[in-house]
C-alpha cells in the first residue's frame, strides 16, 4: 500500500467520522421530535421553537454526508458505456465525470458562501426563536467546502489511473440507492 | 435562442453527460444552470446553485427521507426483518413454494417500515436466500422472489420515492401513502400467485415446508411484536393524523433505534447504520439538488407545455399514452436508478398526466 492509498484510507476515516457526527445529530433530532410529537398528543408542554432547531439541524446533517459520498464515489453514475469500451477510454470518462462533479460542487460552495453572507448582512433570524441563522449556514458552508478538496483528490486519482492504466487507489464503495 | 429549443438541447445534453459518466444529479444541475444561463443570463443561473440546493437540504419534508432510511437501518439491526420473515413463513410456509411466498410477505412487511427497495432486497437476501437454498429451492426461484419482493419496498408505504414525488410535485405525501396501500397489496398477492403457478409447473423448484400448528403460529406472531409496534405506530400515526410524517418517521427511527439497542447493537453496528444511511441519503440528495435546478430550467423553457401540446397533437387515446409511458419507464428502469428515472421524467410526465385528466396521486 503506497502513501497515497494510506492517506486516502485515513481521509476516508475522517470523512466517515464527519458523516457519523452529522447523523448522530439526526438520531438526536429524531428522539427529540418523538418527544415533542408525543408531548403534543398528550397535551404536555412542547419544546419551544423546536421546528427552528430541527430545520437547521437537517441542513447540517444532510451537508455532513457529501464529503464521504464523493470520496467513496457513491454518486449514481451510469457506467455502461465505460464498461463496453474498458481500458483507457473508460478512465478518461471517469476523469470527465469527476471534473464536472468538481465544478458542480465548487460553484455550489461558492454560492453557499454568497447565500450565507446575504443571511449575515440582512441579519436573518429563525421564525420562532429568532436566533441568527447565518452562524449555522457558516457551519454548513464549511462542511460543504470539504467536498472541493476531496473531489479534487478524486480527480487526481482518476488522472493517475488513466495515465498508468491502474484501478483507483481510493477506498471506493458501491452505493446502495433506493 | 428560442427557450423551447434551449429546453430540448439542454435535455439532450443532460442525457449525453449521463452517458459520459457524469453523476446523474450533477448532470441535471450542470445542464440546468447552463441552459438557464442561455435563457436569462449567467448571474441568475449561477445563483440557482445556491438557492435550490440550500432549499433542498433544509427542507423538512425531504429530511423525512433520511429518517425513513435510518429507521430501516436500525430495524434491520434490531432483527425486525427476521421477525417479519419468520411470521410470514409460519403463516404460509407449508405451501409448495411457501418460503418464496414468505419472502414476498417479508419484503412487503419490511417495506412497511423501511421505504427503500434496495434496503429491502439487501436485508431479505441475507435472511431468506440461505433458508431457501438450504431447503433445496432452485436458485432461480429463490433469487427471483427476493428481487421481485424487493420492489415492494418502495411500493408499500412509507416509501422514499413517494416522498420525493410528493415534494417535487407538491402533492400530499399522506394521500400518496394511502393510495399506495391497495397497489402494494395487489402486487404482493400477484407475486404469491405467480410463485404458486411456477411451483405447480416446476414442483422441484420450491418444495413445501412443514406445517406449523396454530399455537406455534401465535407464538411467532407475539415474537414479532417489534415489527407490529413500529408499523402500527408509524402508519397508524400518519393515517389517524396523530403525527405529521416527519414525526412519524422520527418516532419510527427512535423506536427502531431503541429495539436495536435491546437487540444487542454495539457501537460498531450503530456506526454502520449511520454510515449506510449517510451514503444513501447523500446519493439521493445529490439527485434531488440536481432535479430542483433541472425542473426550474425545464419549467422556464416551456418544455412541459410543449410536451402537452405534442401529446394533444398526436390524437392518441389515453390508454396508448399510458402504454408509451410504461414502455419508457421499462427502458429507463433498466438503465437508471429509480429516483433518477422519476426525477428526470417528472417535469414532462406530470403535466401530461394532469392534462389527460388523471389524478396525479
Amino acid at each position: 500500500m503506497d502513501n497515497f492509498e494510506t492517506q486516502g484510507r485515513r481521509l476516508n476515516d475522517y470523512l466517515r467520522l464527519v458523516a457519523c457526527i452529522g447523523f448522530t445529530g439526526l438520531v438526536l433530532v429524531a428522539l427529540l421530535t418523538m418527544a415533542d410529537g408525543v408531548g403534543r398528543w398528550l397535551s404536555l408542554p412542547r419544546i419551544p421553537g423546536f421546528g427552528d432547531i430541527a430545520q437547521i439541524s437537517y441542513a447540517i446533517v444532510i451537508a455532513s454526508c457529501f464529503p464521504s459520498l464523493l470520496l467513496k464515489d457513491q454518486n449514481v453514475v451510469i457506467r455502461f458505456l465505460g464498461k463496453a469500451v474498458k481500458g483507457r477510454f473508460n478512465y478518461c470518462l471517469e476523469i470527465f465525470g469527476n471534473i464536472l462533479t468538481l465544478a458542480f460542487f465548487a460553484i455550489l460552495v461558492w454560492q453557499f458562501y454568497y447565500l450565507t453572507l446575504d443571511l449575515q448582512v440582512n441579519n436573518r433570524t429563525s421564525p420562532t426563536l429568532e436566533f441568527p441563522i447565518a452562524i449555522w449556514w457558516w457551519i454548513i458552508s464549511l462542511i460543504m467546502t470539504i467536498t472541493v478538496p476531496v473531489q479534487l483528490l478524486v480527480v487526481i486519482d482518476s488522472i493517475y489511473s488513466a495515465i498508468f492504466n491502474v484501478p483507483s487507489r481510493l477506498p471506493k464503495e458501491e452505493g446502495e440507492g433506493v | 435562442m428560442d427557450p423551447i429549443l434551449v429546453g430540448a438541447l439542454g435535455l439532450g445534453a443532460m442525457f449525453v453527460l449521463i452517458l459520459l459518466h457524469v453523476p446523474i444529479g450533477v448532470a441535471m444541475g450542470i445542464t440546468g444552470v447552463t441552459s438557464v444561463a442561455f435563457i436569462i443570463g449567467w448571474e441568475p443561473a449561477l445563483t440557482l446553485l445556491g438557492t435550490e440546493p440550500s432549499a433542498a437540504i433544509e427542507n423538512e419534508g425531504l429530511a423525512v427521507v433520511a429518517l425513513f432510511l435510518l429507521m430501516g437501518s436500525f430495524a434491520s439491526k434490531a432483527g425486525v426483518s427476521a421477525d417479519m420473515y419468520r411470521l410470514a413463513y409460519a403463516m404460509i410456509g407449508h405451501f409448495r413454494g411457501g418460503l418464496a411466498m414468505a419472502t414476498i410477505g417479508g419484503c412487503a412487511g419490511f417495506g412497511a417500515i423501511c421505504g427503500s427497495s434496495i434496503a429491502t432486497t439487501a436485508t431479505m437476501a441475507k435472511i431468506a436466500l440461505p433458508e431457501m437454498l438450504q431447503r433445496n429451492y432452485l436458485k432461480t426461484l429463490a433469487s427471483g422472489s427476493i428481487a421481485a419482493g424487493g420492489t415492494l419496498g418502495m411500493l408499500v408505504p412509507p416509501s422514499v420515492v413517494m416522498i420525493i414525488y410528493g415534494i417535487l410535485t407538491e402533492e400530499s405525501v399522506i394521500a400518496l401513502f394511502a393510495a399506495a396501500i391497495f397497489p402494494g397489496a395487489i402486487a404482493t398477492i400477484l407475486y404469491c400467485i405467480t410463485i404458486g403457478i411456477y411451483v405447480r409447473v416446476r414442483p422441484e423448484s420450491g418444495p413445501a415446508g412443514e406445517r406449523i400448528v396454530w399455537r406455534e403460529k401465535l407464538n411467532v406472531l407475539i415474537q414479532s411484536w417489534r415489527f407490529l409496534v413500529i408499523a402500527i405506530v408509524v402508519s397508524g400515526g400518519i393515517y389517524t393524523g396523530i403525527f405529521t410524517i416527519t414525526e412519524a418517521a422520527s418516532v419510527g427511527a427512535s423506536l427502531a433505534f431503541i429495539f436495536a439497542i435491546f437487540n444487542g447493537m454495539k457501537m460498531q453496528g450503530f456506526l454502520d447504520c449511520l454510515t449506510s444511511t449517510a451514503s444513501n441519503t447523500g446519493m439521493i440528495f445529490v439527485i434531488i439538488m440536481g432535479a430542483h435546478i433541472f425542473s426550474y430550467f425545464i419549467t422556464l423553457s416551456g418544455l412541459p407545455d410543449a410536451s402537452v401540446e405534442f401529446i394533444k397533437d398526436l390524437n392518441a387515446s389515453n390508454f396508448v399514452v399510458l402504454l408509451l409511458m410504461m414502455l419508457m419507464y421499462l427502458i429507463l428502469g433498466s438503465i437508471f436508478d429509480t429516483v433518477a428515472a422519476m426525477v428526470i421524467t417528472l417535469p414532462f410526465v406530470y403535466p401530461v398526466i394532469i392534462e389527460m385528466g388523471y389524478d396525479p396521486i
